[in-house]
């Protein structure tokens, strides 16, 4: 009973298509079929009725070949509205057996895996991007293997759960060029005022290079438009365009300043959040979810 | 040892290689069927593909040699107007895609008519064959075919492979069982091109019997094997008849037309139905179990002394299905014919005669008399018999000689019957014993040939007697008894090995649409035959199942796994369960905290042996003793 449950589910999840060679197959029982009807070679029907058992057994052991594998989401990237990420997946294989060529297929990104362990797991990694941001699911992963016999493909779609937040497209004013109109008119965005000690964590692109060559200490530059104590101010209502552009402006700033190691408070309206007390990842959710 | 495990462990090998392998296992049963030129042709091609340094010009020259070769292979036997021939066409093919296959080959390019080619190659070789060990080569090739094409696609070692594909073929043998019994045979009869699927040796008998001093040389090579669909008949009732044959001289007996007009047959009883396999001999001559009571529509010609002809000369083995009466009366108008003698001859046999020629009684009681007449001459039975007077044969092995083999009894007897006065003939064919029998089995062979005489007695007709019976003694006995012994265990193994054989070529080769009507008329009329043959079939797919299960690859799944599986198990039992991809570490973690259990110790040993650089059994079982410690203290706690 349970063999037949098994059967019953493997039939179901498991697509068979014939593939240009099942063609092939055909032909070739028609000429052994023409062949020992001619002369009732029992040895030709023989062939001909192992060709059609062996075919139709190979069908299901390509069924059996994808049915114990499952996928499940490990870990992304961080996902943008209109930005490639790459999200990364467990392939497991459930049976006893070792399973064989496998071809993954996810949008148009092709992924081969030539044998999977009994019992292994290994992981998948696949590119994709989203045309808008908030939750978002993956679609399903296309699985199709052409073993044992290439006469059909086997495949199935497997669904993923979990789901994806996807952050507003990070584009608009560069912070740096807001920060130096409102610092200094008219000076240039990559002029500094004096040099300071490195500390751990800073940006390598503040780095003085002439001090560590001259005295051999890491010293970095302190620009024009930095006031280190200064906590900077991000307000969605003070912005100016269409909401998405402004969440866009927001996502741009926030990211900038994680980079460049700035705090800053940013008012949603309903909940000011600040750099300082939550993860960037709950402002951008805040975003994403807005 | 060394290299067949090197062999088991391959990975799969170049499209080439695996191509390379198809096509010679595809030529091998070509080798046997084609030109001597063509062979040659083939050994020069391999030449060219092993070269290194192929040249632009080899493909030229190879297809001016291969040309060249197949002009000669087939201008030497055949001319065009055997162009409708079969044989010929097949055999031109074949040749032609050699050829063909050979100058692709040597290009070291692989299109797709390359890689049809292997399989085209078998077709034609079907054409060529229709034995045995060509059923078994085919199912090999077979095997290997499907294995070559799954190798590309399974990363694993050949051994691994193999497994799979016997797995692969073994559950597909029921499949092929129910169709082979299932699949309508709807043939038309069994088509004829003329091919010589194997070798065959003359019968040396061409319709005629020269009675001789010369000894009598027994061959076991096989004349026909029988089997009887119902029960095998009495010994003594294993009269196989081939011809029957009329004095020509002193000496000579005679096959002659002009004198087979038909007999009437009357009141056939013990009617018996069996198969034969007739061995090549190149005659026409067949050998039913005495009377055979019909032809077989275009194969057979049934003559008018009720002795069997093939319609054509027999060059390959044949298959009938004959039935035939062991008690008949078989009638003829002009059994007076069958009179004639030159006494002059015979004067002492004549003389020795006379009274009981002149005797008033029955023609049945002068054919006994005659028996012990016979048997009271003191003769003896030898394959090696002396010299004799061949002008006055019979005189010479009654009176003088007084040993012969059968033919020197039957054609005395016949002679000796035609003096007193009954109509005589001599029958030829084979006279088989159960020493050559299994079962319902038997194989009749060379020296089985026997002769004996039919006397044509009033309302009985043409009845069969026995002169050979009346040698008071067998001198070859001793001789011959010493050869059996010596020879009994291989005669018994080559019986059965024959018997198996015969299985497998009645059932397998031979199974036709006549055999799958019975098969179908049994299965509708016998409740007790269906239930066996339901319960074959659930016999097979049990078995098949079972071999599946043996052959199942060998699951990659480490001790260590198997271990944990039993702390995994535990674990669902008390609501934890490992989620996919949740990490070892922190599943025990979660494990430990949620339920209180001390699974730390569990945790270090499971990363221990899992990062471990070699095995390390101490800490496995370290671990094995740490779960079962784990699970019993549970129990027994939450038993408390």
């Amino acid at each position: 009973m349970k063999l037949l449950k098994t059967f019953i589910s493997i039939h179901k999840s498991v697509t068979v298509r014939p593939t240009k060679y099942f063609f092939l197959l055909l032909l070739a029982i028609v000429s052994l079929f023409i062949q020992a009807y001619m002369h009732n070679y029992n040895i030709v029907y023989i062939m001909m009725f192992f060709l059609v058992a062996v075919a139709g057994t190979s069908t299901l052991f390509g069924m059996r070949n994808l049915y114990p594998l499952e996928l499940s989401l490990l870990s992304h990237e961080r996902f943008f509205a209109h930005e490639n990420a790459r999200f990364t997946l467990t392939a497991h294989n459930k049976a006893d057996y070792v399973l064989y060529d496998l071809h993954f297929l996810y949008k148009n990104s092709p992924l081969t895996l030539r044998s999977l362990p009994a019992q292994g797991s290994t992981h998948l990694s696949f590119s994709t991007h989203f045309e808008s941001r908030g939750k978002h699911t993956l679609e399903k992963i296309h699985l199709e293997s052409l073993f044992p016999l290439i006469h059909e493909r086997k495949f199935r779609d497997i669904a993923l759960d979990g789901e994806i937040l996807v952050y507003p497209n990070p584009k608009g004013e560069s912070l740096l060029h807001r920060l130096a109109l409102q610092k200094n008119k008219s000076g240039d965005l990559s002029d500094f005022e004096g040099i300071k000690k490195f500390l751990q964590g800073e940006s390598i692109s503040s780095i003085h290079w002439a001090s560590l060559a001259k005295n051999d200490t890491l010293m970095r530059k302190v620009f024009l438009f930095e006031e280190k104590q200064e906590k900077l101010h991000f307000s969605l209502q003070e912005l100016r365009g269409d909401e998405e552009t402004k969440l866009s402006q927001l996502t741009l700033w926030v990211l900038e300043c994680e980079q460049l190691g700035f705090a800053f408070t940013l008012d949603l309206g309903s909940k000011i959040f600040d750099s300082q007390k939550e993860e960037i990842d709950a402002i951008l959710s805040a975003l994403a979810l807005y | 040892m060394l290299s067949l495990a090197r062999l088991l462990s391959t990975r799969s090998p170049s499209t080439q290689g695996l191509l390379d392998i198809a096509l010679l296992l595809s030529l091998v049963p070509h080798l046997f069927a084609l030109k001597a030129f063509i062979i040659i042709y083939l050994l020069i091609a391999l030449f060219f593909i092993r070269k290194k340094h192929p040249s632009k010009h080899d493909t030229v020259i190879l297809f001016s040699i291969g040309a060249v070769l197949i002009v000669i292979s087939f201008f030497n036997t055949y001319n065009f107007s055997d162009f409708s021939r079969m044989q010929f066409f097949v055999s031109l093919v074949s040749s032609l895609l050699i050829l063909a296959v050979t100058l692709q080959r040597v290009t070291k390019q692989i299109n797709f008519y390359l890689k049809a080619s292997p399989a085209m190659l078998m077709l034609l070789s079907f054409f060529f064959f229709d034995t045995i060990a060509m059923l078994f080569y085919s199912l090999f090739v077979l095997f290997v075919f499907v294995l070559l094409s799954i190798w590309s696609r399974m990363d694993a070692p050949l051994s691994e492979l193999i497994k799979f594909n016997s797995a692969l073929f073994v559950l597909s043998l029921p499949a092929v069982v129910v169709l082979f019994i299932a699949f309508p045979r709807i043939s038309f009869e069994k088509a004829d091109f003329g091919f010589r699927a194997e070798g065959y040796s003359s019968s040396e008998y061409d319709g005629s019997m020269y009675v001789s001093d010369k000894p009598f040389i027994p061959s076991n090579k096989v004349v026909m094997e029988v089997f009887f669909e119902d029960q095998m008949p009495k010994e003594e009732q294993l009269y196989f008849r081939g011809s029957v044959l009329y004095p020509k001289d002193t000496n000579t007996w005679e096959y002659q037309a002009q004198r087979q007009r038909d007999e009437i047959l009357k009141d056939p009883k013990e009617l018996l139905v069996y198969n034969v396999i007739f061995y090549p001999h190149g005659k026409k001559w067949l050998y039913p179990l005495d009377i055979p009571i019909k032809e077989q529509f275009k194969r057979t010609k049934l003559q008018g002394d009720y002795t069997l002809q093939a319609s054509k000369d027999v060059y390959e083995k044949q298959r009938y299905r004959f039935e035939s009466a062991l008690e008949y009366t078989l009638l003829s108008s002009t059994s007076q014919e069958a009179l004639d003698v030159n006494q002059s001859a015979y004067p002492k046999t004549s003389k020795a005669l006379h009274s009981l020629k002149f005797q008033r009684i029955a023609l049945e009681q002068k054919a006994y008399a005659l028996l012990r007449f016979f048997q009271n001459q003191d003769l003896a039975y030898t394959i090696e018999p002396k010299d004799l007077d061949l002008e006055h044969l019979v005189d010479s092995f009654l009176f003088e000689a007084k040993e012969g083999y059968c033919t020197h009894f039957a054609s005395s007897f016949a002679i000796a019957a035609r003096i007193v006065g009954i109509p005589s003939r001599v029958v030829s064919g084979y006279k088989a014993d159960y020493s050559s029998r299994v079962e319902n089995y038997l194989i009749v062979k060379q020296k089985d040939a026997h002769t004996w005489v039919e006397l044509y007695l009033p309302n009985k007709g043409w009845v069969r007697f026995e002169p050979t019976s009346t040698a008071s003694h067998n001198l070859d006995t001793l001789q011959e008894s010493t050869q059996l012994q010596e020879n009994k265990l291989f005669n018994k193994l080559n019986l059965h090995y024959m018997y198996v054989k015969y299985l497998i070529s009645n059932w397998i080769l031979g199974f036709d649409r006549l055999k799958q009507l019975a098969i179908l008329e049994s299965l509708l009329s016998d409740t007790l035959y269906l239930l066996k043959f339901i319960l074959s079939i659930g016999a097979l797919i049990t078995l098949s199942l079972l071999l599946f299960y043996l052959l199942r690859a060998t699951p990659r799944r480490d001790r260590l796994m198997r271990t944990m599986e039993k702390l995994l198990r535990y674990l669902e039992k008390k609501g934890i369960v490992k989620q996919k991809a949740e990490a070892m570490d922190l599943f025990l973690k979660r494990a430990e905290k949620s339920l209180n259990i001390p699974l730390q110790e569990i945790n270090t040993l499971y990363h221990r042996i899992k990062y471990a650089k070699s095995p390390d059994p101490t800490s496995l079982q370290k671990l094995k003793e740490e779960i079962a410690q784990l699970s019993a203290h549970n129990t027994s706690a939450s038993g408390e």
